[in-house]
């Protein structure tokens, strides 16, 4: 997965931020879960695996299936919003 | 003033806007002047208006039957004719339908703005949230009106820019106020209209005199009139208060980043709180707090 670079513009409030996407109009809130995943994505590509291993160290949480299932769903949402995209290749 | 309108055309100013109104009813022409009577008249010629708006009889066959006003602006009947009675509300709706489909030189909130001591108060609107019956109150005691309905906001400004109009009090508001602020100066009541009762409050003499006064950010409140509530402000992430400005905003997904960054702005300069109440005295007592 990646996020693209130079498209959003960024407001980081308190514990959320609020991201406009220039290509789409739109204004998305995030948590700071979905803001990690997205600096780290804008970074560099990631597998889920590696991005799983990285969010979990942030967390202070274990990377296992259950923490991998919900980090799915989240990129799954980012995905759906526009914000992420597969690389080629990836499922 | 009343006269000018009815013999030809009356431009006024109020805040950043000039507009010329065309009618030959008697009935709005009498209550522009009782009710926007302290703005600015400018001369008819030589004038470059934002809007020119009029009120006419239609020439329907209905006209036989029930006398009816339609709204033009630039030419064009954006709403359908209403009964006669209803020619000044109608007027006001007119013009707010003209600002928010037109003035993009500004992120337009639908908020009302009230300042004092030089902080202003952003209070959105959302249905049911006491905030044209909070402002009203408030402007008759001690606080600046800047809008009711608009906030007007300059691209990358943290400054309000004033807007005063009428007030719009509807049903159990209008007696209210009529009690609260006895000096407030009203329009009749309009009885059934599409919003109900509807009464308008007069721009206080002393906001319109000062309507080149711009007024800075300093407090995004978010009214909710809850019966037999204590009067108190709550937390509210700045954040959450961002994505509702944005949701209630006129023009920011035409705006663009602008209307991002202008947002921005306006979230960083500002204390952002849900205020609950159901007293006037106690709210009011509540704002001067924050002045």
């Amino acid at each position: 997965m990646r996020a693209p670079t130079g498209r959003f513009l960024w407001e980081h409030l308190d514990e959320e931020s609020v991201v406009y996407d220039t290509r789409s109009g739109q204004t998305h809130l995030l948590n700071a879960l979905a803001v990690e995943a997205m600096l780290r994505l804008q970074a560099g590509d990631f597998s889920l695996r590696a991005l799983a291993g990285e969010l979990a160290t942030l967390c202070e949480t274990p990377a296992n299936d259950a923490f991998r299932a919900d980090l799915v769903a989240l990129l799954r949402q980012l995905s759906d919003l526009g914000l992420v995209e597969r690389v080629d290749g990836e499922h | 003033m009343a006269a000018a309108a009815r013999a030809g055309a009356l431009c006024y100013r109020i805040g950043p806007f000039q507009l010329t109104l065309r009618s030959r009813l008697a009935q709005p022409a009498r209550l522009v002047h009782r009710l926007y009577g302290d703005c600015e008249v400018l001369e008819p010629s030589g004038q470059i208006n934002d809007f020119h708006l009029q009120l006419r009889r239609p020439r329907t066959l209905r006209r036989w039957l029930r006398p009816q006003v339609e709204f033009v602006a630039e030419g064009a009947t954006p709403f359908s004719p209403l009964p006669v009675e209803s020619a000044f509300p109608m007027l006001e709706w007119g013009l707010n339908w003209c600002v928010a489909t037109t003035a993009h030189q500004f992120l337009m909130l639908h908020a009302a703005v009230v300042e004092k001591n030089g902080r202003a108060v952003l209070m959105p609107a959302f249905p049911g949230s006491g905030k044209s019956t909070l402002c009203a109150a408030l402007v008759h005691n001690g606080w600046r009106l800047l809008s009711d309905e608009f906030g007007l906001v300059r691209p990358g400004s943290c400054e309000y820019v004033p807007f005063p109009r009428c007030i719009p009090l509807k049903n159990e508001s209008i007696d209210l106020i009529r009690g609260f602020a006895p000096q407030a100066v009203m329009g009749p009541t309009f009885v059934k209209t599409r919003k109900g009762d509807v009464a308008h409050v007069k721009p206080p003499a002393e906001s319109v005199r000062r309507a080149d006064e711009t007024a800075r950010a300093a407090y995004v409140i978010f009214p909710r009139y809850r019966p037999g509530e204590t009067a108190r402000l709550l937390p509210i992430a700045r954040s959450r208060a961002f994505m509702k400005l944005c949701t209630n905003s006129f023009n920011y997904e035409i705006m663009g980043a602008a209307g991002f960054t202008t947002v921005a702005g306006l979230i960083r300069a500002s204390e952002c709180r849900l205020c609950h109440f159901s007293d006037l005295d106690e709210v009011l007592r509540l704002f001067d707090t924050l002045a």
